[in-house]
């Protein structure tokens, strides 16, 4: 209720002219909205810009960036979207960089009896039904059927398999004991409290899930554009990521462009601290 | 739950029933009393937003508005940037709720007896004042079904929304939106809390359009 008369004031903005020059559209996976509304107002203070979130999945994002959407910033949940658009020449050179990390966990329904330490244990009799992202359309899913072939256990748990539309479809069927095991990712679970994670893929097999961010070359504001992304890639930043459970890239950008090759380097990609719940 | 955002969306479901309706009735009118040549092909055209999935009509409407697009590019020399703004949501739900109105007021206008438009003619009556006095209220039950349905499904819109409006916080996220962003980050709270304010003013809406649709008092005609 504070902003009572605000979208008389956006209709207002809105007769009189586009956006102003202080404000940047930051295009951002859905599954940030609670870390980039925390960091927003922070943004304003140490920037002086505005960062607007626009929380999509992020093949939407991709394809308003395409049809030329005033976008400034995008931030990728996966690397294969980023890797298209610089493929179509939209990023602005040098401006990609790491800014996120995730990790693929299995979480099963908080009261569950079953012992589950590790990938082998999804071969026992009491693991009836595993959720997952469908892998041909969710990436979550797809980096777990990849996983579970690198370790050779897909052959005898692919008639567990039961893929899902999406990673929050995995984790309702989870909470709700409809499925005795899900992949999803470690931020997911850490929001829904009747789940809680057994296991998170680990090792040279495990999916490395980059959220990579760049400047997208049309903007308007590309001084502005630069500010944000630095502060989202500054110590500033970082903690605030970090607490909705993402893990960082090893070394910070700070300020430095630095331009990443696609998944040649891995960044440790398990969460700090299996989180007790 | 802020309520800017249920206030922000009542406003532009409203202001894109508003701008539609006299092109809706207009062409439902059309359809129900005219015949010219191209009339199956614009009932068909009409009907696309109901048949297409919504994101698709919403991508249409991204090329459309977007910088190189057709009409984006006209608007563009005027300075006037719809992508992403809040003209952007009243185009989605404009387009989405368009068709819902002009086929329940088209059959609105096929309902009413044109023995009393004949026989208002024969005393004399031009034809706006034919439409405006024995037409428009004889259909009435017809166009406000039509105006609530298009404002329903305006209030809903989502698909199309998304594409072409984005969902940016305080200057784009209708009710829908926020449903959707507070499901993907886990506030099942506050999306059920915004699911209980939308049915309420469906409902509201429908109700509201049941009671103004009564049959008028007086001598049935």
């Amino acid at each position: 209720m504070k902003f009572k008369f605000l979208p008389v004031l956006v209709l207002l903005a809105g007769w009189v002219g586009p956006a102003r020059a202080d404000a940047v559209i930051v295009s951002a996976a859905a599954s940030l909205k609670d870390a980039l509304t925390e960091l927003a107002p922070l943004c304003l203070k140490q920037t002086g810009v505005n960062l607007l979130p626009n929380l999509a999945a992020s093949g939407v994002l991709a394809a308003q960036i395409k049809s030329g959407a005033p976008v400034d910033i995008f931030i990728s949940a996966d690397d294969e979207t980023m890797n298209g658009l610089e493929k179509s020449g939209l990023l602005l050179a040098g401006s990609r960089a790491k800014l996120l990390g995730n990790a693929l966990v299995f979480v099963v329904p908080v009261d569950s009896k079953l012992k589950i330490a590790g990938p082998d244990d999804l071969r026992q009799d009491g693991v009836k039904h595993v959720g997952i992202g469908d892998p041909k359309t969710v990436p979550a899913g797809h980096y777990t059927s990849d996983y579970l072939t690198k370790l050779k256990i897909l052959p005898d748990v692919q008639g567990k398999l039961v893929p899902l539309d999406n990673v929050r479809t995995v984790l309702s069927q989870v909470a709700a004991g409809n499925v005795e095991v899900g992949a999803v990712y470690h931020t997911d679970a850490l929001v829904e409290k009747k789940v809680r994670e057994v296991f998170a893929a680990i090792g040279p097999d495990a999916p490395v899930i980059n959220y990579p961010i760049a400047v997208i070359k049309g903007t308007k504001a590309p001084a502005a554009a630069a500010k944000v992304r630095e502060f989202l890639l500054s110590d500033g930043a970082r903690p605030v990521f970090a607490r909705y459970g993402f893990t960082l890239p090893d070394k910070p950008a700070a300020g430095k462009p630095a331009p990443e090759a696609g998944n040649a380097t891995a960044p440790s990609n398990a969460p700090a601290a299996a989180p007790a719940k | 739950m802020s309520w800017n955002v249920v206030f922000f969306t009542v406003v532009m479901a409203a202001l894109a029933v508003a701008i539609t309706l006299p092109v809706a009735l207009y062409l439902a009118w059309l359809l129900a009393r005219k015949r010219w040549p191209g009339k199956t092909l614009v009932e068909a055209l009409v009907a696309v937003p109901l048949v297409l999935p919504p994101v698709a009509t919403g991508f249409a409407l991204l090329l459309l508005f977007g910088p190189n697009g057709w009409f984006g590019s006209v608007l563009e020399r005027f300075g006037i940037e719809v992508i992403f703004s809040w003209k952007a949501v009243v185009v989605a739900m404009a387009v989405m709720s368009f068709p819902l109105m002009v086929r329940t007021a088209r059959v609105g206008f096929e309902s009413v007896d044109l023995n009393l438009e004949d026989a208002a003619r024969s005393f004399g009556a031009k034809p706006w004042k034919v439409f405006w006095q024995i037409t428009l209220p004889l259909a009435r039950r017809g166009v406000l079904g039509g105006v609530i349905l298009g404002f329903a499904r305006a209030l809903g819109e989502f698909g199309a929304t998304i594409m072409v409006a984005g969902n940016i916080p305080g200057r784009t996220t209708t009710i829908s939106l926020a449903i959707y962003s507070d499901v993907f980050s886990g506030d099942n709270a506050a999306a059920l809390k915004l699911m209980a304010v939308s049915l309420l003013l469906a409902l509201g809406a429908l109700a509201l359009g049941e009671r103004l649709a009564r049959p008028l008092p007086g001598p049935t005609v």
